[in-house]
């Protein structure tokens, strides 16, 4: 038996083994060679390799931290932004919802995503310039005289636009764990005299916390290396880290970019772990909830 | 005029689509009562019980608490306490936390949250349990939990559905005492919902019987048990038997007539079954006992004997074809197939009326 048992471990364990090892090649790689190639040194074309901090030193304190800092912002606004959004979507398909149309409802939020992203991004561009359709209806409804110009290349439109890319994936695990909730626990939350407002804030709402925590981490992760939204719908000058990576990768500035990408994954790393905190949390309610 | 009972559900009236579920029902709880909906699944006991808790609405009637129409109240405002079959404590929140949840609202300070919160640990012999994590503990420790959070407000009146159903047999009967001895000690009105004929026995003041949303008899455990009101009662409770027969003769006292016996029935229900029937339970059947003079008595071929441990039953075929099972304590060495005699007091002789329609 315990021949057979091994044997099972071992076939689970080339099962799993390959998939990672490939995954590992396939992201690691990678990763490592951007925090080596941070360390080279820039040459008028190309670069050397070498240890040398001056591509961080360059960043931390020329106009690209700036970008970091203002990309930190826009991230962190506009995922707070969706995720109340994606709660108030989530909590509407949970509980206002009959049950029958749920699938249908969760099946029309990925239908956008049928459409190619960056196709996406230029109908959004189309839809709110100077001479587009948003304009034309609000001057036609008499709600303005000229077309209004902040609608297109502005914080406006990025926010937008980054809503719409990023808030229906959101929807999803809020859903989840919103539809996981026992019916009976908001009974009985009732029944102990607390009324609906009481009972969401005290029940609904932390039971539905490891949803949100993880339906951040989709939209922070999205808004903070996004580079599409902010070249189309922000203009010319609107940078977020992203762009400044692709600009530097654009005058061949290698080093640069790639300290620029070691900071931003570090971000990321970081964010990631004080998930991963709340994650057990996320197991922990899950088997307190029986699932 | 007489004080209004503590609860009392008029003529309420529930229907899902075609499905009534509650059919005109008619029901007074008094204070301190145990009080017990008995029912086959399906028969409407959750959903009155809901309608009581306001969590369902009536399509008409009314149901009111202390005098006071609560019909249209949110259950948040009508002050009972609920308990539900899967415990429904808060996963997210301590034993303390769970029971003290409806004391927030009583703007009672620290201590004396602590105060109760031990108190009702106690009431529910779960000593010590504040700090533990709801979830870590066993399915009878969940449902004390859930009972101590439901009384800690000390509400009016306490709604318990199937509690019991989700624990194994041991500790259900455990929690049936335990349960019978809060309900005593706090002296709060208990409205239990329960599918076990023996629970509902055991435990309670007054049982209603439920069947498709009526109220087919509301009576004390132990007048329900002898003297069942319609066939559907006589066969819910293990061990009664519902005999056919014919009525003969008209007025005060008529006479019933089956193929083994007639008897003379001393008041008439209003409404008498059709096809005439009468309930007798098992344990009035003796067999080759020796009748006394008032005794009815008749022959039956033994059929069937099967031992069940402290009793054995007797499968009896009267003359007409009909079965009836006697039970006896176990002991009498009868092989079946023999003819007997059996004897029955007439007091032993249920009149059976129409189920309600
Ligand atoms: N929300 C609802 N929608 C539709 N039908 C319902 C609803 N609630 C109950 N019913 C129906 O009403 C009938 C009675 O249900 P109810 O839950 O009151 O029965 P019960 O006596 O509590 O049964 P059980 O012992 O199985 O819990 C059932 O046929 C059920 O299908
Ligand atoms: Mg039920």
């Amino acid at each position: 038996m315990s021949a057979a048992v091994k044997r099972r471990d071992l076939g689970a364990a080339v099962l799993l083994g390959v998939p990672v090892l490939l995954c590992a090649l396939a992201i690691v790689v990678p990763l490592v060679l951007t925090l080596i190639i941070s360390f080279w040194e820039r040459q008028m074309i190309g670069m050397r390799p070498g240890f040398s901090l001056a591509s961080y030193a360059l960043f931390f304190d020329g106009a690209r931290f700036s970008v970091l800092q203002r990309s930190f912002w826009v991230a962190t606004s506009s995922t707070l932004l969706m995720l109340a959004s994606a709660y108030l979507v989530a909590y509407l398909i949970t509980f206002k919802l009959p049950p029958s149309r749920t699938r249908i409802f969760l099946f029309l939020l990925s239908v956008p995503f049928l459409v190619n992203y960056v196709i996406r991004t230029f109908s959004w561009a189309y839809l709110l310039g100077r001479t587009g359709p948003l304009n034309q209806f609000l001057q036609w409804a008499g709600l303005t005289s000229h077309p209004i110009d902040w609608l297109l290349f502005s914080d406006f439109a990025v926010y937008l636009g980054l809503v719409a890319a990023y808030m229906p994936f959101m929807v999803y695990p809020i859903w989840l764990s919103l539809s996981a909730i026992d019916r009976r626990l908001i009974e009985a939350s009732w029944m102990l005299g607390e009324p609906p407002l009481g009972t969401f804030l005290k029940v609904v709402l932390p039971l539905s916390l490891p949803g949100v925590f993880a339906a951040a981490i989709f939209g922070f992760v999205g808004a903070f290396g996004e580079v599409a939204v902010s070249q189309i719908l922000g203009g010319v000058g609107y940078q977020l880290m992203g762009n400044a990576i692709t600009s530097s990768l654009d005058v061949l500035n290698y080093p640069m970019a790639a300290a620029m990408s070691t900071v931003v994954v570090g971000c990321m790393l970081l964010l990631l772990l004080l998930w991963l905190r709340f994650f057990d949390l996320r197991l922990f309610l899950g088997k307190m909830l029986g699932r | 005029m007489s004080p209004s009972p503590l609860l009392h559900v008029h003529a309420v009236r529930k229907q899902f689509g075609k499905q009534v579920t509650a059919a005109g029902v008619d029901l007074q709880v008094a204070n301190g009562e145990f009080f017990t909906m008995l029912g086959p699944s399906g028969s409407g006991k959750s959903t009155i019980l809901r309608m009581i808790a306001g969590l369902e609405h009536p399509d008409s009637g009314r149901i009111l608490i202390n005098g006071q129409d609560v019909t249209d109240l949110p259950p948040w405002r009508r002050d009972l306490g609920m308990v539900f079959q899967q415990y429904a404590n808060f996963p997210h929140m301590t034993v303390a936390q769970n029971i003290a949840y409806g004391l927030r609202r009583r703007k009672l300070d620290r201590e004396a949250v602590r105060k109760r919160v031990s108190e009702l640990l106690d009431l529910v012999s779960l000593p010590g349990f504040e700090e533990r994590p709801v979830t870590r503990l066993s399915g009878g420790e969940q449902q004390r939990v859930a009972i101590a959070r439901a009384l800690a407000p000390r509400p009016r009146l306490l709604l318990l559905d199937e509690p019991l159903s989700a624990l194994d047999e041991k500790i259900r009967r455990e929690m049936q005492a335990q349960l019978k001895d809060i309900q005593r000690v706090t002296g709060t009105a208990f409205v239990y919902v329960t599918h076990d004929q023996e629970e509902a026995l055991t435990m309670s003041d007054r049982v209603a019987v439920l069947n498709w949303g009526h109220l087919v008899q509301v009576d004390e455990p132990h007048a329900l048990f002898r003297h069942p009101r319609t066939k559907f009662v006589a066969t819910f409770f293990r061990g009664s038997n519902v005999v056919e027969g014919k009525l003969v003769g008209q007025g005060r006292s008529s006479i019933f007539e089956c193929s083994a016996f007639r008897v003379a029935l001393p008041e008439l229900p209003s409404k008498f079954a059709h096809p005439p029937a009468v309930a007798i339970r098992g344990e009035d059947l003796r067999i080759n006992g020796h009748p006394s003079p008032e005794d009815i008595t008749f022959d039956a071929v033994l059929e069937r004997v099967v031992y069940r441990g402290v009793y054995t039953d007797y499968q009896l075929r009267l003359v007409d074809g009909q079965v009836v099972t006697a039970s006896a304590t176990s002991g009498q060495n009868l092989p079946a197939g023999q003819k007997v005699q059996v004897a029955v007091r007439p007091e032993g002789i249920t009149p059976l009326q129409a189920e309600p329609a």
